[in-house]
């Protein structure tokens, strides 16, 4: 069982965090709330196969995404991922980047935010997970049970649908 | 992309990671591509990262993840339950009735207006009783362990260690042992038929009665606290009765001081030992009641026929004496009548409307001299500004209320931080403070109906009324710190106190808008102090 007054500690700390991630991935305010609590429960539950050599906040993310991908499957609002209809490899060695101009715009206007919660849920979670949590090609695709090269596509995928987007929000606005 | 975001397996992906660095070398293009994808990562995680900060969530009670220990809990919960039971129980006893019954007897017994008299009296007093106050402020000491002890159980609950543990065995310990002697346990009767004690009985403790017609034949080695509609006491009472009922009969013993208030207060043969403090409509003590210390009373008629053995104190519509008072006699009424049975060992002094009502038998006794005080307050136009009293009183509050305030901000520095906010929240603070106002002499009188509820009723009582003096000092202080407040600098908390107590004082007082000015202040003061108790959990927090 765990030492209560450490996981309150740490329960304080990443609670802020944890919620940005789940409304992240859920889009809902609410949703994230129950789906915070939910975590921090599982995570207390399990505190003490937390190895401590590790972030905790890759830890408690994990829980964190793995819950609201149960969450999103519950609502029906999450498929595995084919792959086989992704596979674009090649892509993979001829990325784009957005240009500077774009990137400051979006950071000053919130324009990426919007763009990032109107992605396909198989693009939105790898991509927070990846950018928010700061997790390794690796581990995204331990947690969504593919392989690197799988994440590297949907991440390919994801920042191609960002970058249509925020061009064209850019060039609009 | 893989490669420009650190991606690619250093061992598995060997051979694309040298390939592409080596290609980079000599590629500007490629090179440049790669720093933009890296800035893109970064550009994407500075946008994440700031939009987790900017969260400025706070975590709600983590209660729920805190471990589950049912037997602990329960055990600690029944411990603390009873220790808090003990605690009500034995702080009625021993706080109210011995230290707070004391201390009034202390301060009844030796008050007169002679500073020899009184020095003599406390001096006696204390040769008679010193020994048992000592013991009861002892009773404080055992009050302070016993709350340590509830402190111990409450660190216990929170987080386990030796500390509270040992906090809480220390500190039980000695609070178990020290307030549970037999002799302290109570006799609670709350029904709604007739309760009668006979004469063959006898309650070994103080006794609480409630019912409709109460009887006390027997002997009641404690004090007897009653409310009903007829009381009628014949037996003895070791210590003191207090009595609310519409008809209270005594023609027992009090040992204590006789504390009673109802439509008809009488006393036949009684043998009072204590003092009589008697408020009613119709109040008697007949030719053959002694009672050995003061009588002070208000109500519409007085009739004393029997002994009063030191000063009798009364206010009433009509006042006859025709009995014996061992001292003085002050009278406030419309009408005395002082019969030729009448002997007053002191002074009579007397307020009647006009001098001629006072009908004073020929053969009435008195040793002292009679001196005819004016109209009774209620019969005077009076300006209390004109008296020089009023000053007096007003500024033994102002350092009164200066230095409790000074005390309380410095135990309680919160209290110096209250703040009213803007007019919604001042709105706010004012409707928590009249609901508080009100609510809570409800509440408590609803509590004390209840079996165990009576030293509850007393103890939220008694923090209300602290709460109600506390009230304007916290609004004297708030005014006083925004009137000496500047941009640079707060002002210090006796300075502030000094100014704002000043100014409330003052307004307080003022013609027609004082009373208005007094209750705002004090529902505004009860509003903030309640949201702060409220909120002391947002505020740890936020700490």
């Amino acid at each position: 069982m765990a030492d209560s007054a450490a996981f309150e500690i740490l329960y304080k700390e990443y609670y802020p965090r944890v919620f940005a991630l789940c409304r992240r991935l859920l889009l809902r305010h609410e949703c994230a709330e129950d789906a915070t609590q939910e975590t921090f429960t599982r995570a207390y539950k399990t505190f003490r196969q937390y190895q401590s050599d590790k972030p905790f906040w890759h830890w408690i993310a994990a829980i964190a995404h793995n819950h609201c991908i149960d969450r999103l499957r519950l609502d029906g609002r999450w498929q595995e991922v084919d792959m086989s209809a992704e596979a674009d490899f090649d892509q993979l060695a001829s990325a784009d980047a957005l240009t500077e101009d774009v990137l400051i715009a979006a950071e000053n206007q919130s324009l990426l935010h919007n763009a990032i919660d109107r992605l396909p849920e198989k693009y939105r979670l790898p991509f927070v997970m990846a950018y928010q949590v700061q997790l390794s090609y690796d581990d995204i695709a331990v947690l969504l049970e593919l392989n690197r090269s799988h994440v590297g596509v949907l991440l390919l995928r994801a920042k191609q649908q960002l970058r249509a987007k925020l061009t064209a929000a850019t060039k609009g606005g | 992309m893989m490669y420009a975001e650190s991606a690619l397996h250093p061992q598995e992906d060997a051979g694309q990671v040298t390939a592409v660095s080596s290609h980079l070398t000599s590629c500007h293009e490629c090179r440049s591509l790669v720093a933009t994808l890296q800035a893109e990562a970064r550009s994407f995680s500075k946008v994440l990262a700031l939009s987790a900060d900017a969260q400025s969530l706070q975590a709600p009670n983590p209660s729920r993840f805190r471990r589950a220990h049912p037997l602990r809990d329960l055990t600690l919960a029944t411990l603390m339950a009873s220790l808090v039971t003990g605690l009500v129980q034995w702080s009625w006893k021993a706080l109210f009735e011995e230290l707070v019954l004391s201390a009034v007897a202390w301060g009844t017994e030796t008050w007169t207006p002679s500073t020899y008299a009184l020095a003599n009296r406390t001096f006696l007093f204390f040769q008679e009783k010193g020994a048992d106050m000592l013991n009861n402020y002892l009773a404080l000491i055992i009050a302070v362990l016993g709350v340590l002890a509830l402190f111990g159980l409450r660190s216990i609950w929170r987080k386990p260690g030796i500390f509270p543990a040992l906090l809480l065995t220390v500190a039980g310990s000695v609070t178990l042992f020290g307030m549970a002697p037999p002799s302290h346990a109570l006799e609670v009767i709350h029904q709604e038929e007739a309760v009668v004690i006979d004469a063959s009985e006898t309650i070994n403790d103080t006794l609480i009665v409630a019912a409709q017609d109460v009887t006390v034949h027997g002997n009641v080695e404690g004090n007897l606290f009653v409310a009903a509609e007829i009381v009628t006491v014949t037996g003895n009472v070791a210590g003191t009765l207090i009595a609310f009922a519409e008809d209270v009969l005594v023609t027992g013993n009090i040992a204590g001081m006789t504390v009673t208030a109802g439509d008809s207060v009488e006393f036949e043969a009684a043998m009072l030992d204590g003092d009589l403090w008697l408020a009613g409509d119709s109040i008697e003590l007949d030719r053959d009641t002694i009672a050995k210390g003061n009588l002070v009373s208000g109500s519409g008629s007085l009739d004393m026929a029997g002994s009063v053995a030191k000063d009798l104190f009364a206010g009433a519509e009509r006042v006859s004496i025709s009995g014996d008072v061992g001292e003085d006699v002050e009278l406030s009424a419309r009408r005395v009548t002082v019969t030729d049975s009448a002997e007053i060992g002191g002074d009579l002094s007397y307020r009647i409307p006009g001098e001629e009502e006072l009908e004073l038998g020929g053969n009435a006794v008195i040793r002292g001299d009679i001196s005819y005080q004016g109209k009774p307050d209620n019969f005077q136009a009076r300006n209390p500004l004109a008296h020089h009293d009023f000053y007096l009183w007003s500024a033994l509050w102002f350092i009164a209320a200066l230095l409790v305030g000074w005390l309380a901000m410095t135990l309680f520095p919160k209290l110096a931080q209250l703040d009213l906010g803007d007019a919604r929240d001042s709105l706010k603070t004012a409707g928590v403070g009249f609901l508080a106002l009100v609510s809570v002499p409800v509440m408590a009188v609803i509590v004390a109906i209840t079996v165990v509820g009576l030293p509850l009723s007393f103890i939220a009582i008694a923090i209300w009324l602290t709460a109600w003096y506390l009230a304007k000092i916290v609004v004297a202080h708030l005014i006083g710190k925004a009137i000496l407040e500047k941009p640079e600098k707060q002002p210090g908390l006796v300075l502030s106190l000094l100014v704002g107590l000043l100014i409330v004082t003052i307004a307080i007082h003022l013609p027609f808008i004082g009373g208005a000015f007094n209750l705002v202040a004090t529902i505004l003061g009860l509003g903030l102090m309640l949201q702060l108790w409220l909120n002391r959990n947002k505020e740890a927090a936020s700490d």
